[in-house]
């Protein structure tokens, strides 16, 4: 699905500090952040009549709380869940829709709640269901699964842990220019490739860093949005898998060849080519989807994403193609996409700060997997 | 993702504790797949109208849409299509260094057809993907596991 008709845009920022153990309530870090994004735009939190709350466990903290607290007059729409694109997709939807006028939506992270854990039987240690096939042989978290496909798309198109590793040690650079970001202490090659084995090929800083913290912005039609404090970042358009699960074992080897599919939606409805998108913001739950991305999105022809990142000068902040440079999860922390899209919205403002981008006039933001995912494009309004 | 599954995983530390292994549990659609094993025959779900083979088993079939399948027994000769060496060890039971692999049957024409199995018999490192394996089975509680081990010799 893609939306174009009646055109959303980000006008409002908001962070509260990320840390790596929980500092405060979940409801403490939606409210700050909500109102931030709120003053960010030059909203009082009561001129906000939607919201949309994200956390990765159930049951959610209490919306009604989140709205209480933060002043809402009137919530004309609001629905949780999504994560990071599909978010946007719902928010910008209601708004276009005319459901809300300005919608608020936030990323809550809290390391407490587990993120994936195998159904086993905890007292006969049976495994039901598609697991049945997997968990007896000792495979049932994400990351073991990313390093199966991860490894045949590795040797298929002869990428190199070092390529990756460049990735990790250039969005570190990144992170140490972001204040938001919780790791800033510099990353070489050879600490990379020391770093210990999860699930070979997956190395420990192949994985997101878990945080704590929230991450709001707040949404408007452009046309409403040409008086408030920035100007608008637009949202162009936005595509989402139908895929609903995180399947590895039977997928296809080929995750897209180059935009096919879902994913040529976001050309299609924007109306410009991967050529003409500067800066990358693409999901790195693990280090390797973002590379994926870049050959799924057709950023890089299929299978050269390693030879793209080698050497870490063409994805740097002053590169031809600047990526993640908020340092993505891996360095800024796990927000779940939200600091993907932050950050998009930061250089497309032109606020990026030191880690602005030379030329930053469309920007493309992805989440999660590169054949189960989303993404947006997003542009400049000036 | 459910509150559940906090539970779980204090049942899983419970687990790992008494080091007892994950069983499979059969449902009525897989149970001829655990029933052929328990009497050492690797035997997988094949379409009868297209004759493709599929794993693991599902309702319909993922290549022509019917419904109708049998369980046809196959060699146990495989590839290996992927593998990891899982060093987390956060599964209950696993508490050194091991293989998961992908293994495609020789039969199967789709590569997307993968038996997710440990490599034994040979050393983590020496796994490679492409590398030809053999099937065996290993009793785990009250079900026999299919297992892959290197295949030496060339049928």
């Amino acid at each position: 699905m893609t939306r174009t008709a009646n055109p959303t845009a980000f006008v409002g920022c908001g962070y509260t500090d990320v840390t790596r153990h929980p500092a405060k309530s979940e409801i403490d870090l939606g409210v700050e952040a909500c109102a931030r994004a709120a003053e960010d735009a030059g909203l009082e939190p009561g001129d906000l009549d939607g919201i949309n709350i994200q956390v990765h466990h159930y049951p959610p903290p209490d919306t009604g709380e989140i709205v209480a607290r933060l002043g809402m007059h009137e919530v004309k729409w609001t629905e949780d869940g999504g994560i990071g694109v599909t978010a946007i997709a719902r928010a910008a939807d209601a708004v276009a829709r005319g459901r809300c006028d300005r919608v608020v939506v936030c990323k809550i992270m809290n390391t407490v709640a587990p993120v994936l854990t195998p159904l086993i039987d905890p007292d006969t240690g049976r495994v039901g269901g598609q697991a049945q096939f997997d968990v007896p042989y000792g495979l049932g978290y994400t990351m073991q699964g990313i390093g199966l496909t991860t490894r045949r798309w590795m040797h298929r198109y002869k990428i190199t842990s070092e390529q990756v590793g460049w990735l990790c040690t250039t969005q570190r650079e990144h992170a140490r220019l972001n204040p938001h970001a919780v790791l800033h202490d510099p990353l070489t090659l050879d600490e990379y490739l020391a770093s210990r084995w999860i699930a070979d090929p997956v190395r420990l800083l192949d994985c997101d860093y878990p945080v704590n913290g929230a991450y709001a912005y707040v949404m408007t039609r452009v046309d409403a949005a040409r008086d408030l404090r920035h100007p608008p970042v637009l949202l162009l358009s936005w595509a989402e898998s139908s895929h609903d699960q995180m399947a590895y074992n039977n997928l296809p080897e080929e995750l897209g060849d180059g935009p096919t599919g879902w994913l040529s939606e976001i050309y299609r409805d924007a109306g410009i080519g991967p050529d003409e998108l500067d800066v990358w913001m693409l999901y790195d739950g693990f280090s390797f989807f973002a590379m994926q991305w870049m050959e799924s999105l057709g950023l890089v022809p299929r299978g050269e994403s390693g030879s793209y990142v080698e050497g870490g000068r063409r994805i740097g902040i002053d590169g031809e193609h600047p990526v993640n440079t908020h340092g993505g999860q891996l360095s800024e922390g796990r927000l779940h996409g939200a600091g993907h899209i932050l950050e998009a919205v930061q250089q497309l403002r032109g606020n990026a700060g030191a880690r602005q981008a030379n030329k930053a006039d469309h920007a493309v933001v992805t989440t999660s997997f590169p054949n189960t995912g989303a993404a947006a494009i997003l542009a400049r309004s000036n | 993702m459910t509150d559940t599954n906090i539970e779980t995983r204090a049942g899983q530390e419970r687990l790992k504790q008494a080091g007892v292994l994950p069983v499979p549990e059969p449902d009525e659609l897989t149970a001829p797949y655990w029933q052929a094993s328990g009497r050492d025959e690797l035997r997988l779900m094949t379409c009868t109208s297209c004759g493709q083979l599929r794993h693991p088993p599902s309702v319909t079939c993922p290549y022509c849409g019917s419904q109708e399948a049998s369980w046809e027994r196959v060699s146990g000769d495989g590839t290996v299509y992927s593998f990891i060496i899982d060093h987390r060890l956060m599964v209950p039971g696993f508490d050194e260094p091991y293989v998961v692999a992908q293994v495609n049957p020789i039969e199967a024409e789709h590569d997307t057809v993968r038996i997710v199995a440990n490599i034994k018999g040979c050393d983590p490192s020496a796994v490679y993907i492409g590398m030809p394996v053999e099937v065996f089975f290993e009793q785990r509680g009250p079900a026999r596991l299919p297992q892959f081990r290197p295949r030496l010799d060339q049928k």
